[in-house]
Protein backbone atom coordinates (compact mmCIF):
# COMPACT_ATOMS: atom_id res chain seq x y z
CA UNK A 1 0.00 0.00 0.00
CA UNK A 2 1.83 3.22 -1.00
CA UNK A 3 1.66 5.98 1.43
CA UNK A 4 -0.45 9.38 0.34
CA UNK A 5 0.50 12.98 1.35
CA UNK A 6 -2.03 15.53 2.18
CA UNK A 7 -1.76 17.30 -0.65
CA UNK A 8 -2.31 14.00 -2.97
CA UNK A 9 -5.98 13.63 -1.25
CA UNK A 10 -6.32 17.37 -2.01
CA UNK A 11 -5.70 16.73 -4.98
CA UNK A 12 -8.25 13.89 -5.91
CA UNK A 13 -10.45 16.15 -3.79
CA UNK A 14 -10.19 19.07 -6.42
CA UNK A 15 -10.20 17.14 -9.60
CA UNK A 16 -13.47 15.18 -8.29
CA UNK A 17 -15.13 18.68 -7.18
CA UNK A 18 -14.14 19.81 -10.80
CA UNK A 19 -15.44 16.61 -12.41
CA UNK A 20 -18.10 16.57 -10.16
CA UNK A 21 -19.51 20.22 -10.96
CA UNK A 22 -19.89 18.66 -14.33
CA UNK A 23 -21.88 16.68 -13.31
CA UNK A 24 -24.25 19.14 -10.90
CA UNK A 25 -24.90 20.84 -14.31
CA UNK A 26 -26.01 17.99 -16.13
CA UNK A 27 -27.81 16.81 -13.15
CA UNK A 28 -29.08 19.84 -13.07
CA UNK A 29 -30.46 19.80 -16.78
CA UNK A 30 -32.38 16.32 -15.76
CA UNK A 31 -34.08 17.48 -13.15
CA UNK A 32 -35.12 21.09 -14.65
CA UNK A 33 -37.03 19.13 -17.53
CA UNK A 34 -38.45 16.59 -15.26
CA UNK A 35 -40.26 18.94 -13.05
CA UNK A 36 -41.66 20.82 -15.69
CA UNK A 37 -42.57 17.84 -18.36
CA UNK A 38 -42.32 14.75 -16.11
CA UNK A 39 -40.10 13.51 -18.87
CA UNK A 40 -36.24 11.92 -18.18
CA UNK A 41 -34.76 13.52 -21.34
CA UNK A 42 -32.33 10.83 -21.88
CA UNK A 43 -30.81 13.33 -24.35
CA UNK A 44 -29.23 15.20 -21.74
CA UNK A 45 -25.84 13.75 -22.79
CA UNK A 46 -26.00 15.03 -26.58
CA UNK A 47 -26.79 18.54 -25.42
CA UNK A 48 -23.29 18.46 -23.83
CA UNK A 49 -21.63 17.15 -27.13
CA UNK A 50 -23.31 19.20 -29.26
CA UNK A 51 -22.22 22.25 -26.93
CA UNK A 52 -18.49 20.86 -27.37
CA UNK A 53 -18.80 20.26 -31.15
CA UNK A 54 -20.54 23.46 -31.72
CA UNK A 55 -17.70 25.69 -30.42
CA UNK A 56 -15.02 23.98 -31.67
CA UNK A 57 -16.85 24.06 -35.14
CA UNK A 58 -17.38 27.93 -34.85
CA UNK A 59 -13.37 28.25 -33.50
CA UNK A 60 -12.81 26.92 -36.51
CA UNK A 61 -14.50 29.10 -38.96
CA UNK A 62 -12.88 31.58 -36.95
CA UNK A 63 -14.67 33.08 -34.33
CA UNK A 64 -12.90 34.14 -31.47
CA UNK A 65 -13.30 32.01 -28.26
CA UNK A 66 -15.84 33.57 -26.55
CA UNK A 67 -18.32 34.20 -29.11
CA UNK A 68 -18.12 30.68 -30.51
CA UNK A 69 -18.78 29.43 -27.17
CA UNK A 70 -21.87 32.23 -26.56
CA UNK A 71 -23.29 30.87 -29.96
CA UNK A 72 -22.78 27.38 -29.39
CA UNK A 73 -24.53 27.93 -26.21
CA UNK A 74 -27.12 30.09 -27.63
CA UNK A 75 -27.31 27.25 -30.85
CA UNK A 76 -28.02 24.45 -28.53
CA UNK A 77 -30.70 26.29 -26.31
CA UNK A 78 -32.70 26.62 -29.37
CA UNK A 79 -31.90 22.80 -30.69
CA UNK A 80 -33.61 21.91 -27.16
CA UNK A 81 -36.72 24.24 -27.45
CA UNK A 82 -37.05 22.43 -30.59
CA UNK A 83 -36.49 18.78 -29.58
CA UNK A 84 -39.27 19.74 -26.86
CA UNK A 85 -41.70 21.10 -29.54
CA UNK A 86 -41.36 18.55 -32.24
CA UNK A 87 -40.49 15.10 -30.03
CA UNK A 88 -42.31 15.23 -26.42
CA UNK A 89 -45.13 18.26 -27.05
CA UNK A 90 -46.81 16.21 -29.98
CA UNK A 91 -47.10 13.24 -27.71
CA UNK A 92 -47.42 14.72 -24.45
CA UNK A 93 -50.25 12.52 -23.42
CA UNK A 94 -48.34 9.40 -23.79
CA UNK A 95 -47.14 7.40 -21.32
CA UNK A 96 -44.31 7.89 -19.27
CA UNK A 97 -42.01 5.11 -20.59
CA UNK A 98 -43.05 6.13 -24.55
CA UNK A 99 -41.35 9.54 -23.45
CA UNK A 100 -38.34 8.33 -22.32
CA UNK A 101 -38.19 6.07 -25.50
CA UNK A 102 -38.63 8.68 -27.62
CA UNK A 103 -36.06 10.55 -25.52
CA UNK A 104 -33.68 7.37 -26.27
CA UNK A 105 -34.52 8.06 -30.11
CA UNK A 106 -33.71 11.65 -30.05
CA UNK A 107 -30.27 10.65 -28.21
CA UNK A 108 -29.33 7.72 -30.99
CA UNK A 109 -30.29 10.31 -33.89
CA UNK A 110 -28.37 13.24 -32.93
CA UNK A 111 -25.29 11.20 -31.95
CA UNK A 112 -26.02 9.51 -35.46
CA UNK A 113 -25.71 13.03 -37.30
CA UNK A 114 -23.01 14.17 -34.69
CA UNK A 115 -21.31 10.81 -36.60
CA UNK A 116 -22.03 11.70 -39.97
CA UNK A 117 -20.96 15.66 -39.48
CA UNK A 118 -18.04 15.66 -37.46
CA UNK A 119 -16.85 11.75 -37.86
CA UNK A 120 -14.98 9.36 -35.52
CA UNK A 121 -12.14 11.70 -35.12
CA UNK A 122 -11.72 13.52 -31.62
CA UNK A 123 -11.49 17.53 -31.78
CA UNK A 124 -9.31 19.57 -29.00
CA UNK A 125 -10.67 22.43 -27.86
CA UNK A 126 -8.22 24.92 -26.36
CA UNK A 127 -7.92 25.48 -22.92
CA UNK A 128 -9.63 29.43 -21.59
CA UNK A 129 -6.61 30.61 -20.43
CA UNK A 130 -3.61 28.00 -21.24
CA UNK A 131 -0.82 28.21 -18.59
CA UNK A 132 1.25 26.60 -16.09
CA UNK A 133 -1.06 24.74 -13.56
CA UNK A 134 -1.66 26.33 -9.77
CA UNK A 135 0.03 24.90 -6.93
CA UNK A 136 -2.64 24.96 -4.33
CA UNK A 137 -1.34 23.47 -0.52
CA UNK A 138 1.03 21.44 -2.59
CA UNK A 139 -1.90 20.14 -4.95
CA UNK A 140 -1.03 20.66 -8.87
CA UNK A 141 -4.48 21.99 -10.60
CA UNK A 142 -4.97 22.83 -14.28
CA UNK A 143 -5.89 26.58 -15.05
CA UNK A 144 -9.75 24.62 -16.63
CA UNK A 145 -10.34 23.04 -13.72
CA UNK A 146 -10.56 26.29 -11.96
CA UNK A 147 -12.27 27.70 -15.21
CA UNK A 148 -14.80 24.37 -14.64
CA UNK A 149 -15.58 25.01 -10.81
CA UNK A 150 -16.10 28.70 -11.54
CA UNK A 151 -18.40 28.24 -14.17
CA UNK A 152 -20.51 25.74 -12.68
CA UNK A 153 -20.99 28.25 -9.54
CA UNK A 154 -22.29 30.77 -11.47
CA UNK A 155 -24.90 29.13 -13.89
CA UNK A 156 -25.93 27.89 -10.22
CA UNK A 157 -26.13 31.34 -9.12
CA UNK A 158 -28.42 32.21 -12.28
CA UNK A 159 -29.85 29.63 -12.14
CA UNK A 160 -31.00 30.03 -7.96
CA UNK A 161 -31.68 33.75 -9.06
CA UNK A 162 -34.19 32.97 -12.34
CA UNK A 163 -35.99 30.42 -10.17
CA UNK A 164 -36.22 32.24 -7.11
CA UNK A 165 -36.16 36.24 -7.13
CA UNK A 166 -38.61 36.03 -10.96
CA UNK A 167 -41.58 36.19 -11.83
CA UNK A 168 -40.97 34.13 -14.89
CA UNK A 169 -39.14 31.39 -12.43
CA UNK A 170 -41.50 30.96 -10.77
CA UNK A 171 -44.08 30.36 -13.17
CA UNK A 172 -41.88 27.56 -14.40
CA UNK A 173 -42.38 26.26 -11.07
CA UNK A 174 -45.54 27.03 -10.24
CA UNK A 175 -46.02 24.74 -13.70
CA UNK A 176 -44.04 22.17 -11.97
CA UNK A 177 -45.97 22.06 -8.97
CA UNK A 178 -49.18 22.14 -10.39
CA UNK A 179 -49.78 22.22 -13.72
CA UNK A 180 -53.92 23.04 -13.87
CA UNK A 181 -53.62 26.39 -11.31
CA UNK A 182 -50.49 27.69 -13.44
CA UNK A 183 -52.81 27.59 -16.19
CA UNK A 184 -55.53 29.50 -14.89
CA UNK A 185 -53.91 32.00 -13.65
CA UNK A 186 -52.75 32.86 -17.33
CA UNK A 187 -49.46 30.57 -17.06
CA UNK A 188 -48.87 29.13 -20.69
CA UNK A 189 -47.66 26.00 -19.38
CA UNK A 190 -46.74 24.69 -22.87
CA UNK A 191 -44.49 27.56 -22.96
CA UNK A 192 -43.08 27.03 -19.76
CA UNK A 193 -41.96 23.57 -21.25
CA UNK A 194 -40.05 24.54 -23.66
CA UNK A 195 -38.42 27.14 -21.89
CA UNK A 196 -37.56 24.29 -19.66
CA UNK A 197 -36.27 22.43 -22.52
CA UNK A 198 -33.81 25.50 -23.58
CA UNK A 199 -32.35 26.30 -19.48
CA UNK A 200 -31.64 22.71 -19.25
CA UNK A 201 -30.33 22.34 -22.94
CA UNK A 202 -27.80 25.42 -22.54
CA UNK A 203 -26.74 24.25 -19.05
CA UNK A 204 -25.79 21.36 -20.47
CA UNK A 205 -23.75 22.80 -23.07
CA UNK A 206 -22.29 25.04 -21.56
CA UNK A 207 -20.69 21.92 -19.45
CA UNK A 208 -19.65 20.48 -22.44
CA UNK A 209 -17.67 23.63 -23.65
CA UNK A 210 -15.90 23.82 -20.11
CA UNK A 211 -14.94 20.05 -19.62
CA UNK A 212 -13.79 19.51 -23.58
CA UNK A 213 -10.25 21.18 -23.29
CA UNK A 214 -10.03 18.33 -20.28
CA UNK A 215 -11.31 15.54 -22.43
CA UNK A 216 -11.33 16.03 -26.28
CA UNK A 217 -14.79 16.28 -28.09
CA UNK A 218 -15.86 13.51 -29.54
CA UNK A 219 -19.21 12.65 -30.95
CA UNK A 220 -20.26 9.95 -28.72
CA UNK A 221 -18.69 11.63 -25.33
CA UNK A 222 -22.28 12.64 -24.29
CA UNK A 223 -23.21 9.19 -23.79
CA UNK A 224 -21.23 8.54 -20.60
CA UNK A 225 -21.34 12.03 -19.26
CA UNK A 226 -24.87 11.92 -19.74
CA UNK A 227 -25.27 8.77 -17.86
CA UNK A 228 -23.08 10.44 -14.76
CA UNK A 229 -25.44 13.39 -14.79
CA UNK A 230 -28.42 10.78 -14.74
CA UNK A 231 -26.73 9.18 -11.82
CA UNK A 232 -26.22 12.30 -10.03
CA UNK A 233 -29.67 13.47 -10.56
CA UNK A 234 -31.01 10.42 -9.07
CA UNK A 235 -28.55 10.38 -5.73
CA UNK A 236 -30.19 13.80 -5.56
CA UNK A 237 -33.97 12.09 -5.59
CA UNK A 238 -34.27 13.87 -9.07
CA UNK A 239 -36.32 16.69 -7.70
CA UNK A 240 -34.54 18.58 -5.80
CA UNK A 241 -31.68 21.01 -7.21
CA UNK A 242 -29.52 21.23 -3.89
CA UNK A 243 -29.92 17.54 -3.71
CA UNK A 244 -28.59 16.79 -7.11
CA UNK A 245 -25.77 19.45 -6.41
CA UNK A 246 -24.70 17.09 -3.54
CA UNK A 247 -25.03 14.27 -5.43
CA UNK A 248 -22.94 15.35 -8.80
CA UNK A 249 -20.28 16.47 -6.52
CA UNK A 250 -20.27 13.23 -4.19
CA UNK A 251 -20.09 10.81 -7.38
CA UNK A 252 -17.54 13.12 -8.82
CA UNK A 253 -15.35 12.91 -5.51
CA UNK A 254 -15.79 8.99 -5.52
CA UNK A 255 -14.65 8.42 -8.82
CA UNK A 256 -11.42 10.52 -8.83
CA UNK A 257 -10.61 9.21 -4.92
CA UNK A 258 -11.30 5.41 -6.63
CA UNK A 259 -9.41 6.29 -10.07
CA UNK A 260 -6.40 7.64 -7.23
CA UNK A 261 -6.12 5.44 -4.51
CA UNK A 262 -7.27 2.51 -5.95
CA UNK A 263 -7.42 2.25 -10.13
CA UNK A 264 -8.87 4.24 -12.71
CA UNK A 265 -10.36 1.13 -14.60
CA UNK A 266 -12.98 0.76 -12.23
CA UNK A 267 -13.61 4.55 -11.51
CA UNK A 268 -16.92 4.12 -13.99
CA UNK A 269 -17.96 1.07 -12.05
CA UNK A 270 -17.94 3.34 -9.00
CA UNK A 271 -20.67 5.55 -10.28
CA UNK A 272 -22.61 2.38 -11.26
CA UNK A 273 -22.33 1.13 -7.71
CA UNK A 274 -23.54 4.39 -6.61
CA UNK A 275 -26.48 4.34 -8.52
CA UNK A 276 -27.11 0.40 -7.58
CA UNK A 277 -26.70 1.29 -3.76
CA UNK A 278 -29.24 4.58 -3.51
CA UNK A 279 -31.57 2.42 -6.03
CA UNK A 280 -31.84 -0.16 -3.88
CA UNK A 281 -31.59 1.71 -0.75
CA UNK A 282 -34.86 3.93 -2.08
CA UNK A 283 -37.22 0.75 -3.19
CA UNK A 284 -36.12 -0.15 0.51
CA UNK A 285 -36.80 2.50 2.16
CA UNK A 286 -40.36 2.56 0.48
CA UNK A 287 -41.15 -0.95 1.39
CA UNK A 288 -40.51 -0.69 4.66
CA UNK A 289 -42.85 2.96 5.06
CA UNK A 290 -45.64 0.55 2.92
CA UNK A 291 -45.44 -2.10 5.51
CA UNK A 292 -45.37 -0.25 8.44
CA UNK A 293 -48.70 2.28 7.10
CA UNK B 1 -72.71 37.09 -20.14
CA UNK B 2 -71.67 33.63 -20.40
CA UNK B 3 -73.45 31.76 -22.02
CA UNK B 4 -73.24 27.40 -21.80
CA UNK B 5 -74.56 25.51 -24.73
CA UNK B 6 -75.18 21.80 -25.15
CA UNK B 7 -71.65 21.21 -23.63
CA UNK B 8 -70.68 17.27 -23.07
CA UNK B 9 -67.39 16.23 -21.46
CA UNK B 10 -66.22 12.83 -21.67
CA UNK B 11 -63.33 11.27 -19.58
CA UNK B 12 -63.23 8.26 -21.60
CA UNK B 13 -66.31 6.11 -21.25
CA UNK B 14 -67.70 8.35 -18.75
CA UNK B 15 -70.16 11.09 -19.68
CA UNK B 16 -69.53 13.25 -16.91
CA UNK B 17 -71.25 15.83 -18.33
CA UNK B 18 -74.00 15.57 -21.09
CA UNK B 19 -75.26 18.76 -22.60
CA UNK B 20 -75.40 20.71 -20.30
CA UNK B 21 -76.66 24.64 -20.95
CA UNK B 22 -76.93 27.38 -18.64
CA UNK B 23 -76.39 31.44 -18.46
CA UNK B 24 -74.59 33.87 -16.14
CA UNK B 25 -75.83 37.27 -16.36
CA UNK B 26 -73.81 40.16 -15.81
CA UNK B 27 -73.29 40.91 -11.64
CA UNK B 28 -75.82 37.37 -11.16
CA UNK B 29 -74.68 35.11 -8.56
CA UNK B 30 -75.42 31.53 -9.92
CA UNK B 31 -75.16 28.45 -8.20
CA UNK B 32 -74.85 25.21 -9.52
CA UNK B 33 -76.35 22.27 -6.90
CA UNK B 34 -76.02 18.45 -7.23
CA UNK B 35 -74.58 15.77 -5.10
CA UNK B 36 -71.00 14.48 -5.24
CA UNK B 37 -70.35 13.21 -8.94
CA UNK B 38 -72.91 15.35 -10.47
CA UNK B 39 -70.55 16.82 -13.41
CA UNK B 40 -70.46 20.27 -11.82
CA UNK B 41 -67.01 20.60 -11.31
CA UNK B 42 -66.60 18.66 -14.90
CA UNK B 43 -68.48 21.50 -16.23
CA UNK B 44 -66.60 24.56 -14.28
CA UNK B 45 -63.33 22.74 -15.82
CA UNK B 46 -64.92 22.68 -19.01
CA UNK B 47 -65.68 26.30 -18.70
CA UNK B 48 -62.32 27.24 -18.27
CA UNK B 49 -60.16 24.79 -21.14
CA UNK B 50 -58.94 22.94 -18.01
CA UNK B 51 -60.59 19.78 -19.26
CA UNK B 52 -62.02 19.57 -23.37
CA UNK B 53 -65.50 19.84 -24.41
CA UNK B 54 -66.53 16.81 -26.48
CA UNK B 55 -69.50 18.87 -27.59
CA UNK B 56 -71.07 22.15 -26.95
CA UNK B 57 -69.83 25.89 -26.95
CA UNK B 58 -69.16 28.29 -24.21
CA UNK B 59 -69.33 32.15 -24.95
CA UNK B 60 -68.17 35.03 -22.54
CA UNK B 61 -69.09 38.20 -23.41
CA UNK B 62 -69.34 37.29 -27.09
CA UNK B 63 -66.05 35.09 -27.27
CA UNK B 64 -65.84 31.90 -27.76
CA UNK B 65 -63.76 30.18 -24.40
CA UNK B 66 -64.34 26.45 -26.10
CA UNK B 67 -61.35 27.06 -28.47
CA UNK B 68 -58.79 28.38 -25.74
CA UNK B 69 -56.53 26.94 -23.49
CA UNK B 70 -56.44 27.57 -19.52
CA UNK B 71 -53.64 30.14 -19.60
CA UNK B 72 -56.11 32.03 -22.55
CA UNK B 73 -59.24 31.70 -20.52
CA UNK B 74 -57.39 33.32 -17.97
CA UNK B 75 -56.97 36.39 -20.39
CA UNK B 76 -60.83 36.88 -20.97
CA UNK B 77 -60.99 38.06 -17.29
CA UNK B 78 -62.49 35.06 -16.21
CA UNK B 79 -60.64 32.99 -12.66
CA UNK B 80 -61.61 30.04 -11.19
CA UNK B 81 -61.21 29.23 -7.29
CA UNK B 82 -60.03 25.48 -7.73
CA UNK B 83 -62.11 22.29 -6.18
CA UNK B 84 -59.85 21.70 -3.34
CA UNK B 85 -58.08 24.81 -3.47
CA UNK B 86 -54.98 23.84 -5.32
CA UNK B 87 -52.66 25.86 -3.74
CA UNK B 88 -48.93 25.82 -4.48
CA UNK B 89 -47.73 24.45 -1.29
CA UNK B 90 -44.04 24.79 -1.33
CA UNK B 91 -44.19 28.49 -2.42
CA UNK B 92 -44.80 30.80 -0.59
CA UNK B 93 -48.13 33.12 0.38
CA UNK B 94 -46.97 36.04 -1.73
CA UNK B 95 -45.35 34.41 -4.05
CA UNK B 96 -48.82 31.97 -4.66
CA UNK B 97 -50.56 35.89 -4.98
CA UNK B 98 -48.35 37.12 -7.69
CA UNK B 99 -48.17 34.02 -9.63
CA UNK B 100 -52.56 34.34 -9.54
CA UNK B 101 -51.94 37.66 -10.95
CA UNK B 102 -48.96 36.42 -13.83
CA UNK B 103 -51.64 37.60 -16.37
CA UNK B 104 -50.77 40.71 -15.84
CA UNK B 105 -47.02 40.72 -16.57
CA UNK B 106 -47.20 37.74 -19.06
CA UNK B 107 -46.09 39.98 -22.07
CA UNK B 108 -43.81 41.97 -20.22
CA UNK B 109 -40.15 40.87 -20.35
CA UNK B 110 -38.72 43.79 -17.35
CA UNK B 111 -41.37 41.77 -15.14
CA UNK B 112 -40.89 38.75 -16.29
CA UNK B 113 -37.01 38.60 -15.97
CA UNK B 114 -36.77 41.61 -13.25
CA UNK B 115 -35.75 41.09 -9.57
CA UNK B 116 -39.37 40.73 -7.76
CA UNK B 117 -38.42 43.50 -5.51
CA UNK B 118 -38.54 45.80 -9.34
CA UNK B 119 -41.77 43.88 -9.57
CA UNK B 120 -43.12 44.95 -6.14
CA UNK B 121 -43.07 48.34 -6.93
CA UNK B 122 -45.94 47.90 -9.71
CA UNK B 123 -48.29 50.29 -8.94
CA UNK B 124 -51.23 47.89 -10.16
CA UNK B 125 -49.78 44.73 -7.94
CA UNK B 126 -49.55 46.67 -5.26
CA UNK B 127 -53.08 47.99 -5.67
CA UNK B 128 -54.09 44.57 -6.24
CA UNK B 129 -52.44 42.88 -3.17
CA UNK B 130 -53.71 45.81 -0.92
CA UNK B 131 -57.35 44.87 -2.09
CA UNK B 132 -56.77 40.94 -1.37
CA UNK B 133 -54.73 41.96 2.09
CA UNK B 134 -57.85 44.03 2.84
CA UNK B 135 -59.90 41.30 2.09
CA UNK B 136 -58.01 38.70 3.81
CA UNK B 137 -55.82 40.31 6.56
CA UNK B 138 -54.98 36.45 7.97
CA UNK B 139 -52.63 36.45 4.10
CA UNK B 140 -50.78 39.67 4.87
CA UNK B 141 -49.96 38.21 8.56
CA UNK B 142 -48.69 34.74 6.57
CA UNK B 143 -47.55 36.39 3.21
CA UNK B 144 -43.87 35.15 3.55
CA UNK B 145 -45.20 31.04 5.44
CA UNK B 146 -45.10 28.42 2.58
CA UNK B 147 -48.84 27.88 1.61
CA UNK B 148 -48.47 24.58 2.66
CA UNK B 149 -48.18 25.25 6.09
CA UNK B 150 -51.81 27.19 6.10
CA UNK B 151 -55.04 25.94 7.77
CA UNK B 152 -58.09 24.96 5.40
CA UNK B 153 -59.96 28.09 6.00
CA UNK B 154 -56.36 29.86 5.70
CA UNK B 155 -56.16 28.11 2.25
CA UNK B 156 -59.45 28.84 0.84
CA UNK B 157 -59.03 32.60 1.71
CA UNK B 158 -55.37 32.17 -0.64
CA UNK B 159 -57.36 30.59 -3.18
CA UNK B 160 -59.98 32.87 -3.15
CA UNK B 161 -57.34 35.85 -3.26
CA UNK B 162 -55.07 33.92 -6.01
CA UNK B 163 -58.29 34.44 -8.03
CA UNK B 164 -58.74 37.76 -7.33
CA UNK B 165 -55.17 38.78 -8.23
CA UNK B 166 -56.24 37.98 -11.87
CA UNK B 167 -58.84 40.94 -11.46
CA UNK B 168 -61.44 38.80 -13.01
CA UNK B 169 -65.14 39.86 -14.36
CA UNK B 170 -66.34 36.31 -13.91
CA UNK B 171 -65.01 34.49 -11.15
CA UNK B 172 -66.23 30.87 -10.80
CA UNK B 173 -65.71 28.96 -7.11
CA UNK B 174 -65.79 24.75 -6.92
CA UNK B 175 -67.48 23.79 -3.80
CA UNK B 176 -65.26 26.87 -1.71
CA UNK B 177 -67.42 25.61 1.51
CA UNK B 178 -66.16 21.97 1.37
CA UNK B 179 -64.14 21.07 4.79
CA UNK B 180 -65.03 24.78 6.15
CA UNK B 181 -66.81 24.93 9.61
CA UNK B 182 -70.18 26.59 9.71
CA UNK B 183 -68.70 30.13 10.47
CA UNK B 184 -66.67 30.41 7.44
CA UNK B 185 -68.65 29.12 5.40
CA UNK B 186 -71.11 31.84 6.16
CA UNK B 187 -67.98 34.27 6.34
CA UNK B 188 -67.18 33.04 2.37
CA UNK B 189 -70.68 33.60 1.18
CA UNK B 190 -70.75 37.07 2.78
CA UNK B 191 -67.98 37.72 0.82
CA UNK B 192 -68.88 36.55 -2.26
CA UNK B 193 -71.85 39.05 -1.73
CA UNK B 194 -69.47 41.45 -1.45
CA UNK B 195 -67.49 40.57 -4.27
CA UNK B 196 -71.25 40.92 -6.36
CA UNK B 197 -71.65 44.37 -4.74
CA UNK B 198 -68.42 45.49 -6.23
CA UNK B 199 -69.31 44.28 -9.58
CA UNK B 200 -68.15 41.16 -10.03
CA UNK B 201 -70.12 37.88 -11.83
CA UNK B 202 -69.92 34.97 -9.95
CA UNK B 203 -70.80 30.85 -10.63
CA UNK B 204 -70.45 28.81 -7.53
CA UNK B 205 -70.67 25.21 -7.95
CA UNK B 206 -72.01 23.92 -4.27
CA UNK B 207 -73.00 20.90 -2.33
CA UNK B 208 -73.92 23.01 0.67
CA UNK B 209 -77.33 23.98 -1.37
CA UNK B 210 -78.51 26.26 1.63
CA UNK B 211 -75.67 28.13 2.23
CA UNK B 212 -75.18 28.53 -1.63
CA UNK B 213 -78.81 29.08 -2.23
CA UNK B 214 -78.94 31.76 0.54
CA UNK B 215 -76.60 34.50 -1.26
CA UNK B 216 -77.47 33.41 -5.02
CA UNK B 217 -80.17 34.69 -7.48
CA UNK B 218 -80.48 31.91 -9.30
CA UNK B 219 -79.46 28.16 -9.74
CA UNK B 220 -79.48 24.75 -11.63
CA UNK B 221 -79.38 21.63 -10.59
CA UNK B 222 -77.60 18.45 -12.10
CA UNK B 223 -78.14 14.85 -12.04
CA UNK B 224 -75.30 12.29 -13.81
CA UNK B 225 -74.02 15.06 -15.92
CA UNK B 226 -77.42 17.12 -16.97
CA UNK B 227 -79.03 19.75 -15.98
CA UNK B 228 -82.39 18.52 -14.68
CA UNK B 229 -83.67 21.55 -12.51
CA UNK B 230 -83.72 25.64 -12.52
CA UNK B 231 -84.71 28.47 -11.34
CA UNK B 232 -84.44 31.58 -8.87
CA UNK B 233 -83.19 30.83 -5.46
CA UNK B 234 -86.89 30.90 -3.68
CA UNK B 235 -88.19 28.84 -6.17
CA UNK B 236 -85.49 26.06 -6.16
CA UNK B 237 -85.68 26.14 -2.21
CA UNK B 238 -89.91 26.20 -2.60
CA UNK B 239 -89.60 23.13 -4.91
CA UNK B 240 -90.27 19.90 -3.17
CA UNK B 241 -87.90 17.69 -5.71
CA UNK B 242 -85.15 20.47 -4.17
CA UNK B 243 -86.19 19.87 -0.27
CA UNK B 244 -86.23 16.29 -0.83
CA UNK B 245 -83.01 15.59 -2.82
CA UNK B 246 -80.90 18.58 -1.79
CA UNK B 247 -81.97 20.48 1.61
CA UNK B 248 -82.49 17.09 3.78
CA UNK B 249 -86.26 18.76 4.35
CA UNK B 250 -89.10 15.96 4.18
Amino acid sequence: MPQYALSDYIQLLVSGVSIGSIYVLIALGFITIYNVTGVINLAQGEFVMLGAMLAVTLLGLGLPFIPAALVSVALVTCVGVITHRLTIQPARHAPEVSLIMITLGTAIAVRGLGLLFWGTIPYALPEFTPGAPLQIMGAVLSRQRIWIMGVALVVLIILYLFFEHTLLGKAVRACSINRGSAEVSGVDSSAMSHLSYGISAGMSAVAGIVIAPLTLVTYDMGLGLGLKGFIAAIMGGMVSAPAAVAGGLVLGVLESFTAGLLTSGIKDGVAFLALFVVLVGRTMNLSMRRRRS
Amino acid sequence: MLTVENLSVRYGHIHAVREASLTVEPGEIVAILGANGAGKSSLLKAIVGLEPAVDGTVSWREQRLDQLSAHQVAHTGVALVPEGRQVLPTMSVRDNLLLGGYKHHAGRLRDLLGPISWLMRDVGLQDRLDRVFRLFPRLEERQGQMAGSLSGGEQQMLATGRALMASPELLLLDEPSIGLAPNLVRDTMQLLVGLRQEGLTILLVEQDAHAALRIADRGYVMETGRVVADGTAKELLASPRMRRAYLGIA
